[in-house]
């Protein structure tokens, strides 16, 4: 179902025997593929779209991860081998598929990340059909007027942020992959690197210890504070106590703003609440609403913006959904991410136990 | 603080075993009220979480952090970064964003639970503002302390029995420090015994606002106590509760004015949340002119007692350079608001001297309170000690107008202002010092010049190191 890479494409050198003999191990795990798409442990459906937008976010993170370590054991600490300073100057990734054949990126942390990653994708692109970009960012300008000065500096840093994003995604706004290392969570960086470090000792055969300081480096200097996320989470802190969810709108915030002032009225993360929205109906997506009290056109008309496949929610069956049942489960779903993994997981092997 | 910006970030660090070495006052204030104490693990969980996070990956993080007091929850945006060099393995906290919302209705409800709890536990609670006056209690089955304390110092309302010294309590309270278990007894009403222990208070902007006791009945004591009243029949009496303003008319005068002070206090640092500046500026004058009369109170009480005959003061052994630096530091933020600089005798020299501890600290809070009063903003106070044969002095001189000799004498009269008004004074203070100070066998004199400041000398016994 995914596309391997192996060396060997990047290797002409390399003979249709050897190749044959590559692909007939990688065979082997065909089951494992098979039984993946066979019985899919979620009730998402990965589109086409999703799983391309993934591999293309974790190929340019991995690569910008290696090339960043390089560059700067090259340049702070003096390393002059030659395949390390030719990784440090490609413009295509060395190390990701090593990782990739190792099982490396195939950590829960690190496939929720990106999962996100493509499905908030996805969203703005969905977004981008309603609302121009500029109608975006404009709606963000209006906070630099905002009197509490720490709101308009967190508006100006957000709008900074995301300028930084457009033009890195070649000036597509919310719909493109914003893929950069300034965006990472600490701990996915820090997730990353150390299996790039190891992959580039491999590729190079050195294993100096000018590639493991590069890493603490490129780790120490990372500040997760400067990332879109980050910076639209710091200002719906700062927004949603002034404002009342009247304006709660993702065409009147944007998404990133949007989902992190839901985020913070529902006591939810913006990662639970993207994945709500790839789940059929978007069904805890419209709890999560309904459980933070708003208007049922309000609901609606979010629920039309953020919602790909033409459903429709009424106003009857979102008025339906009793509230308090609506806060007792939203409550439980911003418990502990390991519990609720658990009761998840044992909620699969015996079906039809679990309350919800 | 209230719900705004951050002029500055409210910084803090934690050393390498997660306690907290240093901490802005808002920040300190928050981990004190979590139940942590200066210098130790940091009590505010999610920030130490991620402190311990950061620590793990050495990485800037910048992250959300929710905390509550016990009146606000606080939305706190917090980037938390590595350490280097000496301070290796620690970690900087430097919190950007503080939004504080009241809390919901549900927590008020147990929180009144929680005084219900004490209540019925017997344990009493006192609230007191910077210069330890009390302006709020609760003392279960005590309905008569209720009124006479209100307004009165914590000094003058109760004893401290042994091991427990007077001079611990106004260390700490110096230093802002919490106090810890000090043995004390009523001086008058029920003469209960209790365990006393406090927390400085930390007001909106930041700054030492008072202290908050609570008072577990101490059983052992009061056993002792009651041996001890058995044996010593005829002890001497109260130094006010004996006098008609004292027992009668001070009280009565002091529970209104204290309700008066706390409630536009309250009122005017917006701790119910925002008001119009206007208003809280209405309220701080009332706040002051509150205070004004509290002091004429305090003072009238004084002067009863020191003008019956049978007014006496204890010989504790004291030493100047300790009583200048508490009575500096129970000034230091008055003087501050005025930029002016208190310079104090090294602590390494002492001058003994006999005297009643807690008179003497009147005195010199007088003083300086006076020289902070008539002196020009951005002025030096200066107080100097010096042992002078069979006497220890103290003297406080200022940079103010000073005063003419025709006037030097008639400033240790009763009621003389020198024709000033509205500067918050009684015209009583020197008089009860001059009083108080040959009571302990010495004496309070002035030298000055008109435009060249004065100063004011305090004479006490000298006593052998």
């Amino acid at each position: 179902m995914v596309n391997r890479e192996f060396l060997l494409h990047q290797n002409p050198g390399v003979g249709l025997v050897q190749q044959a003999a590559a692909i007939g191990a990688s065979s082997a795990h065909i089951s494992d593929d098979f039984a993946a798409a066979l019985f899919p442990k979620s009730e998402i459906i990965l589109s086409d779209r999703i799983v391309s937008h993934g591999r293309q976010y974790l190929k340019t993170i991995v690569q910008q991860i290696e090339t960043e370590i390089c560059v700067i054991a090259a340049k702070d600490y003096g390393l002059t081998h030659d395949i390390i300073i030719e990784i440090g100057n490609s413009d295509r990734g060395h190390c990701y598929p090593l990782l990739q054949n190792a099982g490396l990126l195939e950590t829960k942390m690190l496939l929720d990340h990106v999962f996100t990653c493509s499905q908030r994708v996805e969203l703005g692109a969905r977004l981008l059909r309603k609302i121009s970009q500029t109608d975006l960012e404009s709606a963000l300008i209006r906070h630099l007027d905002n009197e509490d000065r720490a709101i308009a500096d967190a508006a100006m840093a957000l709008l900074v942020a995301q300028s930084r994003d457009i033009s890195a995604g070649a000036g597509s706004g919310s719909g493109a992959i914003n893929a950069h290392i300034d965006n990472l969570p600490a701990e996915i960086l820090f997730a990353l690197v150390w299996p790039v470090v190891a992959a580039i000792q491999k590729l190079s055969s050195y294993d100096g210890s000018e590639l493991t300081k590069a890493a603490e480096k490129l780790l120490g200097r990372h500040d997760e504070g400067a990332g879109t996320q980050s910076r639209a989470q710091r200002l719906a802190q700062l927004v949603d106590q002034q404002t009342d969810s009247e304006n709660l709108h993702p065409l009147h915030d944007g998404l990133d703003l949007f989902l992190a002032r839901l985020a913070k009225r529902s006591g939810l993360t913006v990662d639970q609440l993207i994945l709500f929205t790839a789940e059929p109906n978007m069904m805890r997506f419209v709890l999560a609403m309904r459980a933070i009290n708003l208007p049922a056109q309000q609901a609606l008309s979010i629920f039309a913006v953020l919602e790909g496949g033409g459903k429709l929610l009424t106003p009857a069956s979102y008025n339906e959904i009793d509230h308090r049942q609506a806060v007792a489960l939203v409550k439980k779903w911003s418990s502990n991410a390991l519990y609720q993994d658990a009761l998840h997981q044992l909620k699969v092997h015996y079906a039809g136990l679990s309350e919800e | 603080m209230a719900p705004g910006n951050l002029a500055e970030p409210v910084r803090g660090q934690l050393d390498a075993d997660g306690r907290l070495i240093s901490a802005d006052p808002p920040l300190l204030h928050l981990h004190l009220q979590a139940g942590g104490y200066e210098k130790g693990p940091l009590a505010l969980p999610q920030l130490a979480s991620l402190c311990r996070l950061c620590r793990k990956l050495d990485m800037v993080l910048s992250r959300p952090v929710q905390a509550a007091d016990d009146d606000y929850l606080i939305s706190m945006w917090v980037e938390i970064r590595p350490q280097s060099g000496e301070d290796q393995g620690g970690v900087g906290i430097s919190i950007i964003d503080w939004k504080e919302t009241p809390v919901p209705g549900a927590n008020i409800t147990s929180l009144d639970r929680q005084r219900d709890f004490g209540r019925l536990s017997g344990r009493a609670s006192i609230r007191t503002d910077a210069s330890l006056r009390i302006m709020g209690l609760a003392l279960p089955g005590d309905l008569a302390a209720v009124e006479k304390y209100i307004g009165q110092s914590l000094l003058d309302v109760f004893d401290f029995v042994a091991p427990s010294k007077q001079t611990v309590l106004v260390e700490s309270i110096s230093e802002r420090q919490p106090v810890r278990a000090q043995h004390v007894r009523q001086k008058y009403g029920k003469k209960s015994s209790y365990i006393l222990s406090g927390q400085p208070l930390i007001d909106n902007d930041g700054l030492f606002s008072g202290y908050r006791f609570t008072l577990e009945p101490d059983e052992d004591q009061e056993v002792r106590g009651k041996i001890n009243e058995v044996e010593c029949s005829g002890g001497k009496s109260d130094l006010i509760s004996d006098s008609l303003f004292g027992s009668h008319l001070g009280p009565a005068l002091r529970q209104p004015l204290g309700k008066i002070i706390a409630n536009a206090e309250t009122i005017g640092s917006r701790l119910e949340g925002p008001l119009r500046g206007d208003y809280s500026n209405y309220a701080k004058d009332i706040a002051s002119a509150g205070r004004h009369l509290m002091d004429l109170v305090n003072d009238l009480s004084d002067l009863e007692a020191i003008q019956r005959s049978s007014f006496t003061v204890a010989a504790d052994d004291i030493d100047l350079v300790d009583m200048a630096h508490r009575a500096a530091g129970l000034l230091a933020v008055k003087a501050a608001d005025h930029q002016i600089r208190i310079d104090l005798p090294g602590k390494d020299t002492k001058v003994p001297a006999k005297g009643e501890f807690r008179r003497v600290l009147q005195i010199l809070v007088n003083l300086i309170g006076n020289a902070i009063r008539y002196s020009p903003d951005g002025s030096v106070i200066k107080l100097q000690v010096k042992q002078e044969g069979e006497f220890s002095t103290i003297t406080v001189r200022d940079q103010g107008d000073g005063i003419a000799p025709e006037d030097q004498q008639k400033i240790f009269e009763k009621f003389e202002r020198l024709g000033r008004s509205g500067d918050g004074g009684s015209g009583l203070g020197l008089f009860i010092s001059r009083r108080l100070a040959d009571a302990m066998e010495g004496s309070l004199t002035v030298e000055s010049a008109v435009g060249k400041g004065a100063k004011f000398k305090l004479t006490l016994p000298s006593r052998e190191l």
